[in-house]
């Protein structure tokens, strides 16, 4: 990612590689970005 | 569909590239059997109730000039091939399309039960193969007594879903939800089709635990990285 580039991109509050399949399950998704905008931001995570 | 003509199979290609910004008619799909369950999907043998024999193209040569026909336009197609001879006939298809013709993304959708021999056919016809881990871990436990186990018996029910051999063998997987049949959450999906299990339920016993995939497997995207512009139908996983 670099800026002024307009990525989609998901934000999970785990790392989808490193953590447990289980607790990706229940992983929560933070933000999602699409086109470099947010369309998604969960209530409490930092803007 | 079984019946179609040359003329209906044009009006379909024409429509190829119609949509907007985040939808577009990408391609066709096609279907050579039902399900499993209810003793509809195509299998070189009969399940234990004597069904799943028929293929839904009565005459299945006729499937085959469909594939050919939207293949040689470099239109992208997905066939629902879930029994082990649908599975065949579909790759019977793609090897018998003549050499040098347009480049694209072909896939089979929701195969289930492949023997041995179809393995490393399936990876060099380049088809990808899109399975959905929860079909696995939702509805085909590990003590084989469902409807799906039960109609197939041990041998196939044990040759099913086969993630980790297919991708070792060097076949781009597709993995997906097939919701509304079973859940569409993508996370629980990638979670399955690493654990055999359902995610969250730590005391299932895992569902031939050799097919797990790792986190990468489950993870990585090839065929945008690989091969930009080649033409296919929603996003994949490859080597």
């Amino acid at each position: 990612m670099t800026t002024g580039k307009r990525a989609d991109f998901t934000v999970f509050d785990t790392d989808p590689l490193l953590a447990a399949p289980d607790e990706l399950a229940a992983a929560q998704v933070l933000a999602t970005f699409v086109d470099g905008r947010v369309q998604h931001l969960a209530v409490g995570a930092v803007r | 569909m079984p019946g179609s003509s040359e003329q209906d199979w044009q009006q379909l290609a024409e429509q190829i590239g119609l949509g907007g910004k985040r939808r577009e008619v990408a391609g066709m799909k096609l279907f050579v059997d039902g399900t499993v369950d209810n003793g509809r999907a195509w299998l070189f043998e009969p399940d234990a109730y004597g069904e799943s024999v028929a293929p839904f193209w009565p005459r299945p040569e006729e499937y085959a000039a469909a594939v050919r026909f939207f293949a040689a336009r470099g239109i992208p197609t997905a066939t629902h091939a879930i029994g082990d001879a649908g599975v065949a006939a579909v790759l019977e298809a793609f090897e018998s399309l003549p050499p040098g013709g347009p480049q694209a993304v072909h896939r089979i959708e929701h195969l289930e039960t492949v023997p041995d021999a179809l393995i490393g056919r399936f990876a060099r016809t380049g088809l990808v193969a899109s399975m959905q881990p929860t079909h696995c871990t939702h509805f085909s436990p590990a003590d084989q007594t469902d409807n799906w186990s039960t109609r197939l018996g041990p041998e196939r029910a044990n040759n099913a879903w086969r993630c980790a051999d297919l991708r070792v063998a060097g076949t781009t997987l597709g993995l997906g939800s097939d919701w509304p049949i079973a859940p569409f959450e993508p996370l629980p999906i990638l979670a399955d089709a690493q654990l055999r299990r359902r995610s969250g339920h730590r005391e299932e016993v895992p569902i031939s635990p050799g097919q797990a995939l790792t986190a990468r497997q489950a993870r990585s995207k090839a065929i945008p990285r690989t091969q930009p512009g080649l033409r296919g139908i929603g996003r994949l996983l490859g080597p």
